[in-house]
């Protein structure tokens, strides 16, 4: 009966996992600010914050420029950056622990291409709504579309892969490619009525990138966001839970019905606010989470907010480097998570090939 | 008190248990036995409002639908026939995920008591998914014993209940499970267990419910409903039911009536 652990001692875990995913709430928010320092330093106009510090401290004034860079430009396309991070990494977390299964990810299985589904309609098909609305809506209008498509496409598929609280991952997988390929068809006849202007906004949304960065869309998607991270961080005891099954989870005094519903608004609040103002920014959300797992553990009461972190974190790098690597072009942000994104990928899944059967 | 009545269950279009009432009190190991099928685990599931049922369910007078998760959560704890986990979690963290949030220091001594109690203290930091399948059984059952730790809080007796728990234990295991549920029981506490030996059964329950094609065939304390007639009926099988000498432990043997009289004909 043995196992081979007990006698070779394989698979020992330190004890303080816990205390060291506590401490990576400071060494990531530390890690945070030096991130987000150097996303204002660089960028395709020279000025540089230290520059500007120094001018600061001897009582000068800035430049209208140098205001112009870091007001207008720098800081918007941060508080974005950390934004759509954070809520990338969360709601992959999140997804996670929903599905109990680390290859679940909101860019995998779909509802990113719902929420983009949504964000298209928007942009096409905006322009008909009574002008009335769009004055009131107008800058929430493509946030609130891409949640509504994020969250049908979250609930679909968690109906059609979870029978009797058993959420089977190949059927999973499967719903997600084709709810993202009948999302894909639907986004292309959008995309075959859309005039030229509305053709161009596609493009530059679909490439995934922060660089159309602005206050406005900032404070479009920003609330939704911090709201959707708000009550994921509620969920940690209950994804914990669940990760013993519908049924024991319900045991040990979990309102599992609830909980699930709130997930699925939380993520596809998050999936769809995100997706809305950088278009499809992949890997982030399965990469995060499985990073953090390695490192500090499963539970999720630390997982959410140090996700939350590392994808604020990765995703400001990821764009200082799309900003870098061909200045004073920049590449999608999308291209560069991709590139170190999909090869952790297939390390995972080659970690857990032969060990577990999808 | 545990006071099931007329529990119906239909899953699909078949009726797997038609009207069973059960009954277990607080200070006593109640044991639901029967052959493969016989709706066991169902009834099990139906008392802990895991499947849809008609009929009612009332614990310690109150009726656990009404009740918010987390105040059934506090009297009591349900140990599941097989143990699923996502991720790799450690042993330590398994037990602790069924305690509420709390004072740190008290949840990681009583996490630890309950694996020293089940002796997998010193496998606290191993993962889980490392371990064989009686020793994650036993963490699973650390897990439910500390959830409900104390039999009686409050004058209220707490319940535990078992769905096989001895299923994949050898004999030193089970003897050791079984005991410390009966010890629950003696301090107060109430537990109820879908057991599959019926040696076993007879050692250690005070109320035994015997059920066979989704009805209650017998239900009271061992020495009446473990007899040769109510069993050789239900198992469809000759049994012998037998006291051992000294001891005065009931325990029951196969008999292989219908074999030796064919050997016997064929000589």
């Amino acid at each position: 009966m043995a196992s081979i652990a007990e006698h070779t001692g394989a698979g020992f875990v330190p004890t303080d996992r816990r205390t060291r995913a506590r401490m990576a709430h400071f060494g990531l928010a530390g890690l945070l600010v030096f991130a987000s320092l150097a996303s204002l330093s660089v960028g395709a106009s020279d000025v540089t914050l230290a520059e500007m510090l120094g001018k600061l401290i001897q009582g000068q004034s800035l430049t209208q420029l140098e205001k112009v860079v870091i007001w207008d430009i720098r800081l918007p396309r941060l508080v974005m950056g950390i934004c759509v991070g954070a809520a990338l990494a969360v709601s992959g977390a999140v997804m996670q622990g929903l599905f109990r299964n680390p290859l679940a990810d909101p860019g995998l299985v779909g509802v990113g291409a719902g929420a983009g589904l949504g964000a298209i309609t928007a942009i096409v098909l905006g322009g008909m709504l009574p002008a009335v609305m769009i004055d009131r809506f107008g800058n929430h209008l493509i946030p609130l579309a891409a949640f509504f498509g994020g969250w049908a496409s979250t609930l679909i598929l968690y109906r059609v892969s979870t029978r009797r609280g058993r959420t089977s991952v190949a059927t999973m997988l499967l719903a997600g490619i084709a709810l993202g390929a009948l999302a894909g068809a639907v986004s292309g006849i959008m995309v075959y009525k859309a005039d030229d202007q509305q053709l161009r906004d596609l493009t530059f949304w679909g490439l995934g990138s922060l660089a159309g960065a602005s206050w406005a869309k900032v404070f479009s998607a920003a609330p939704i966001i911090v709201l959707a991270l708000a009550g994921s961080f509620t969920l940690g005891r209950g994804l914990n839970g669940l990760a013993l099954g519908e049924a024991t989870a319900n045991h040990i005094g979990i309102p599992v019905q609830r909980m699930k519903s709130l997930a699925i608004l939380a993520v596809a609040a998050a999936t769809g606010a995100a997706v809305a103002v950088s278009g499809g920014i992949g890997f982030v959300g399965i990469v995060v989470p499985h990073l953090l797992r390695l490192s500090t553990g499963p539970d999720h009461r630390t997982l959410l907010i140090n996700a939350a972190l590392l994808g604020a974190i990765l995703l400001i790098f990821a764009d200082v480097i799309s900003r870098v690597v061909i200045a004073p072009a920049e590449l999608p942000i999308g291209i560069v998570t991709a590139v170190l994104g999909a090869p952790i990928f297939l390390w995972i899944l080659l970690r857990r090939r032969g060990l577990v059967d999808l | 008190m545990l006071d099931a009545r007329y529990i119906t269950v239909e899953i699909g279009k078949t009726k797997i248990l038609h009207g069973v009432s059960f009954q277990a009190k607080p200070g006593e190991v109640s044991a639901i036995v029967g052959p493969n099928g016989s709706g066991k685990t169902t009834l099990m599931k139906a008392i802990t409002g895991e499947l849809p049922y008609t009929g009612t369910v009332m614990l310690n007078g109150q009726d656990p639908t009404r009740m918010k998760p987390w105040q059934l959560a506090s009297i009591r704890a349900v140990l599941p026939q097989a143990s699923v986990l996502a991720f790799p979690f450690t042993v330590i963290e398994v037990v602790r995920i069924g305690l509420r949030d709390g004072i740190a220091g008290d949840q990681e001594h009583l996490a630890m008591e309950a694996l020293r109690h089940v002796g997998l203290a010193h496998f606290a930091n191993r993962f889980f998914q490392e371990l064989s399948g009686g020793q994650q059984q036993r963490a699973q059952l650390a897990r439910v014993l500390a959830q409900v730790w104390q039999p009686v809080v409050n004058n209220v007796p707490r319940w535990l209940f078992l769905d096989e728990p001895v299923s994949s234990l050898d004999i030193g295991h089970q003897l050791d499970v079984m005991s410390m549920a009966q010890d629950y029981a003696r301090a107060g506490g109430g537990v109820v267990a879908v057991m599959h030996d019926l040696n076993l059964t007879a050692l250690f329950a005070d109320h035994i419910a015997i059920l066979s094609d989704g009805v209650c065939a017998a239900a009271g304390p061992p020495e009446q409903v473990m007899t040769d007639v109510n069993l050789t009926q239900v198992y469809g099988c000759t049994l012998r039911v037998n006291v051992a000498p000294g001891a005065g432990t009931t325990y029951l043997l196969p008999h292989m009536a219908g074999k030796i009289t064919a050997q016997a004909a064929q000589n």
